[in-house]
C-alpha cells in the first residue's frame, strides 16, 4: 500500500488555486459536498509517549481514532470521551486502540493536547486519462491563521503517480512529513511535543565554572519540577509527583556532591530548603508505590487473604490523600513560593554573584568534575565491601542510594566528555544498579509493609485480618529476596572489575577539549 | 483463493468482457478480486484506463520480478488489476526457455493467495505453453462460446488438448456468449451443446452494443448499465460461476 502524503497549503491558497497548479496533468473531481465545521480533540500523554513512538490519538464526532507512522488505524466509539478526560488507557474501551495505547504505558493519563475545528473537502484525484490515483481530503481549520492540510492517499500502484501530484502542487501545497503534521497539530495546543524529557540533557562546557555550572543544574531541575506543579497538584496521574521527586532528588545529589561550587551558608540554605520540600514529598510517593502493587500484591496471597488486603488499601489510600494534602496544601504557601522563586532567579541570573561563590566557584567544572565522579566511585565499591556477605538493609539501601547519586552525577556532567563515555559508564553501572535495586526493592516493601501494619495496630478493627495478609505477603517477598542475592554478588563483581578500576579514572580525566560542550 | 481462467483458442469471442464484467461483480460482493490481463492487446488495462506496465515476461516467469509490484488498484471497490504488459507476448518463448515450464503462472500467481478471494485471468487467444500454464494455474477454464457450428467444434479441439495433456475437463465451463436469440442457427446450436454436454452453464449471455461501448466509456458494463440484459446475464453468470468455484 502506498503511504499517504499530507501537504500543507501555502499562505491560505484555496483549493481552487490547488486545482489550477496540478491542470492538466491532474483533475479533482469532488466527491460529495464539503462538510462540517467537525471538532476534533488530540489526545496525548504529558510526556507525549503517544507523539515520541509516532502515533496519534484523536478524538472526533464521538470516534476515538489511533493512527500510526506506518498507517494503520483503529477505531473505537467513544462518546462523551471529552468530559471524562484526563483518563487512563484501561478506561478505554478494550479493543486494538486500546491496547495500542496501552502498550506506550498505563500511568500516564491522557490528557487534551489541542483542539481543532475543520471544514472536510474530499475529491477523487484523477490523471490525464481520468484514472483515479488516489483520494484528497482537504481539511480547512475554522481558524483562517492556521493553514488548511491536504492528505493524498494513494490507491495502490499509484505511488509514482502520487509523487508526480506533489511535485505539482508545488509552491501551492507543500509535501510535509507525517511526523512534521504530528507536531504541527499536536503544538496547536501550545506546548511544543516532544519538548518535555526527563532524559538530562544539560549542556555544559569544561571551562565553564563551577558555580555558574550548578546553576545550570538548577536551572534544568527546577524547570522540571515547575513543569510537573499542575498535574501533581491536580493527582492527575502519579508520575506527575513521581517526575518531580526525581528532579528534586537529582538537583539535591548535585548540590551535595559538587563541594565547594557555593559558599557554605548558601548551599546551607538551598540544602535546608530543599530537604523541606524532599519530606512533603516522600510520603505521598511512597503511598502511591504501593497502591500501584495492589494487583501485584492481589496475585501472591490465596483468595482467603483477599478481604483483609482490601481493608489494609483503604488505609493505604486515606493515608497517600493525607500525604497529597500537606504536599498540596505547602506548596500553595508563600513559604513555597519564596523558595521556587528565590533560588529559580538565582540559578537564572547572568552571572553568580561574588558573595555566592564557594572555594571552588571559579575553577573550570572540566578540572572538578574526574574527582568528584572519582570520589563517588570509590563510594559506592566501599559500600560493595560493606555489604559483602550480608549486611543489615540500611547499609544496602545507602549503597543504592549512593549508586543513583553516581548515575546521576555521570549524567549531568555527561556533556563534559566525549558523546559515548558517559552513556558506557551508566550502561555499566546500571546492571549492578538493576541487580541491587530488585533486592533493595523488596526489603523497602518489607520494611514499608511492617511500619505500616505497626501504624495500624490498634487504630483499625480489621487488624487481624489485615495483619494475616501482611503476614502472606512478607513471607513472600522474603522469599523472593533470597532469591536474589545470587545475581546481586555476580552484578557486584562485575562493577569491581569494570568500573571501580583505574582505567574509568583516567578516562574520566579526558574531558572533551576547551570551550567545546559536546 | 480461487482463479477463474477465461479462454478460447478463437478472438472475439467476449472473454475479456466476461473476465471484467465476472470480476467486477466478485468485487462488488465483497470479495477482494485480481483480475490479471495476460493478453498483450491489454484490453482489460484499457477498460479500466490503466496503461500497461513494462513488466518484464522473462523476470516475471523466473520469479525475480514480484507480481505484487506491478498490481494497481481499479476505481472499484475490492477489484485490483494485473495490468497487460507488451512483454507478455514473449510469454511462450520464455516458458520455452525454462524449468517446469507448465507451472509457471501457478507458482508466480501463489504469494496471493492471502490477498485475494478470486484471481480472474483473462487470456490470449492460442493454445500454447502460455495456455497450458493458464490451465494449470486456474481451478476453473471458462470458455465463452459463440453459438455457432465452428465455435462448437473449437470448443471440442480444446477439451481433446485437456485430455492429451492430463488435464481435467472436469474444471471446464463453457457457456454462450453475443447470443442473437433471432437466429435459428444459434438457438439449435444452444440446444444440441447444452443437451449433450453438462459442462454448458444455463447462462447465455446476449450479444449487446452496449458492450462493444465498453471501450468507449472505459469501465465494466455493470458499472455502466447495470440494467442492461447483457449486464443481467452477466451477474447471472457469476452467480451461476459461484456455486462451482467458491462453494
Amino acid at each position: 500500500m502506498a503511504r499517504s502524503l499530507i501537504f500543507a497549503f501555502t499562505s491560505n491558497a484555496s483549493t481552487d488555486a490547488l486545482r489550477r497548479r496540478l491542470a492538466p496533468a491532474f483533475r479533482l473531481r469532488a466527491v460529495g459536498s464539503p462538510t462540517g465545521p467537525v471538532e476534533r480533540l488530540y489526545i496525548d500523554t504529558f510526556d507525549w509517549r503517544l507523539f515520541s513512538r509516532g502515533r496519534v490519538l484523536y478524538l472526533e464526532d464521538n470516534t476515538l481514532v489511533l493512527t500510526d507512522g506506518d498507517g494503520r488505524r483503529a477505531t473505537e466509539p467513544a462518546p462523551g470521551l471529552d468530559g471524562r478526560l484526563p483518563c487512563f488507557a484501561d478506561d478505554l474501551p478494550a479493543g486494538e486502540l486500546r491496547s495500542g495505547v496501552a502498550s506506550v504505558g498505563r500511568l500516564r493519563a491522557l490528557l487534551p493536547a489541542s483542539r481543532l475545528s475543520v471544514r472536510r473537502e474530499r475529491y477523487a484525484v484523477r490523471d490525464d486519462i481520468d484514472k483515479t490515483i488516489g483520494h484528497l481530503t482537504v481539511e480547512r481549520p475554522t481558524d483562517a491563521s492556521a493553514p488548511a492540510i491536504a492528505r493524498l492517499e494513494p490507491l495502490r500502484g499509484f505511488s509514482r503517480e502520487a509523487a508526480a501530484f506533489a511535485r505539482a502542487a508545488g509552491p501551492t501545497a507543500q509535501a510535509i512529513s507525517a511526523a512534521e503534521h504530528r507536531r504541527r497539530v499536536l503544538a496547536a495546543g501550545g506546548r511544543e511535543p516532544g519538548a518535555y524529557t526527563t532524559k538530562v540533557s544539560i549542556s555544559l562546557s569544561p571551562q565553564t565554572p563551577a558555580a555558574d555550572a550548578a546553576r545550570a543544574v538548577m536551572s534544568h531541575f527546577l524547570a522540571v519540577m515547575r513543569e510537573n506543579e499542575t498535574g501533581l497538584t491536580a493527582r492527575t496521574d502519579t508520575e506527575f509527583l513521581h517526575d518531580y521527586r526525581i528532579a528534586l532528588r537529582r538537583l539535591r545529589s548535585y548540590v551535595s556532591l559538587a563541594k565547594g561550587s557555593f559558599a557554605p551558608e548558601l548551599t546551607r540554605r538551598l540544602k535546608a530548603d530543599l530537604k523541606r520540600i524532599a519530606a512533603l514529598t516522600g510520603p505521598a510517593r511512597d503511598f502511591d508505590v504501593l497502591l500501584l502493587r495492589r494487583e501485584e500484591y492481589r496475585a501472591l496471597l490465596p483468595p482467603e487473604l483477599d478481604a483483609g488486603l482490601d481493608h489494609f488499601f483503604e488505609w493505604v489510600r486515606a493515608r497517600t490523600d493525607e500525604a497529597y494534602a500537606r504536599l498540596t496544601a505547602f506548596m500553595a504557601t508563600e513559604e513555597y513560593a519564596r523558595i521556587t522563586g528565590e533560588w529559580g532567579g538565582f540559578a537564572a541570573a547572568g552571572k553568580t554573584p561574588a558573595e555566592a561563590l564557594g572555594e571552588h566557584g571559579d575553577r573550570p567544572i572540566g578540572s572538578l568534575a574526574p574527582a568528584w565522579i572519582s570520589k563517588q566511585l570509590g563510594r559506592v565499591a566501599e559500600g560493595i565491601d560493606a555489604v559483602a556477605g550480608g549486611a543489615p538493609d540500611e547499609r544496602m539501601h545507602e549503597l543504592r542510594k549512593d549508586g543513583k547519586k553516581l548515575r546521576y552525577l555521570i549524567e549531568i556532567l555527561a556533556s563534559l566528555y566525549p558523546p559515548k563515555t558517559g552513556a558506557r559508564l551508566v550502561k555499566q553501572l546500571k546492571a549492578f544498579q538493576d541487580a541491587l535495586g530488585d533486592l533493595n526493592d523488596l526489603s523497602v516493601q518489607e520494611f514499608t509493609l511492617k511500619q505500616d501494619l505497626t501504624e495500624i495496630r490498634g487504630n483499625d478493627p480489621r487488624y487481624v485480618e489485615i495483619a494475616a495478609s501482611i503476614g502472606g505477603l512478607l513471607t513472600e517477598l522474603r522469599r523472593r529476596r533470597a532469591g536474589l542475592y545470587g545475581a546481586y554478588e555476580a552484578a557486584a563483581a562485575r562493577y569491581r572489575s569494570e568500573i571501580g578500576g583505574g582505567a574509568v579514572k583516567k578516562v574520566l580525566r579526558q574531558t572533551v577539549s576547551q570551550g567545546e560542550p559536546v | 483463493m480461487k482463479t477463474l481462467a477465461v479462454y478460447n483458442l478463437k478472438g472475439g469471442v467476449g472473454k475479456t468482457a466476461t473476465a471484467v464484467n465476472v470480476a467486477y461483480a466478485a468485487a462488488a460482493e465483497g470479495r477482494q478480486t485480481l483480475l490479471c490481463d495476460l493478453d498483450a492487446q491489454g484490453a482489460a488495462s484499457y477498460y479500466f484506463r490503466i496503461r500497461p506496465k513494462s513488466v518484464s515476461a522473462k523476470k516475471l516467469v523466473k520469479g525475480s520480478s514480484r507480481v505484487e509490484e506491478a498490481i494497481k488498484a481499479t476505481d472499484h471497490e475490492n477489484l485490483h488489476l494485473l495490468p497487460a504488459s507488451l512483454s507478455f507476448r514473449k510469454l511462450p518463448v520464455v516458458l520455452n526457455d525454462v524449468k517446469h515450464s507448465r507451472r509457471r503462472l501457478r507458482d508466480a500467481l501463489a504469494p496471493l493467495a492471502g490477498e485475494y478471494e478470486l484471481i480472474v485471468l483473462d487470456t490470449h487467444a492460442g493454445l500454447d505453453l502460455e495456455s497450458e500454464n493458464v490451465f494449470r494455474a486456474a481451478d476453473m477454464v471458462l470458455i465463452p462460446l459463440i453459438p455457432t457450428t465452428l465455435s462448437v467444434n473449437t470448443y471440442g479441439t480444446m477439451l481433446e488438448f485437456f485430455s492429451r495433456h492430463d488435464l481435467d475437463t472436469d474444471r471446464v465451463r463453457a457457456f454462450f456468449s453475443m447470443v442473437d436469440g433471432r437466429r435459428r442457427m444459434h438457438r439449435d446450436t444452444m440446444a444440441e451443446l447444452a443437451g449433450s454436454d453438462d459442462r454448458v452453464l444455463e447462462t447465455a449471455v446476449p450479444y449487446s452494443a452496449e458492450v462493444e461501448k465498453m471501450g468507449t466509456y472505459r469501465e465494466p458494463l455493470l458499472a455502466r448499465h447495470r440494467s442492461s440484459r447483457a449486464a443481467a446475464a452477466y451477474l447471472d453468470l457469476w452467480a451461476e460461476l459461484r456455486t462451482s468455484l467458491l462453494g
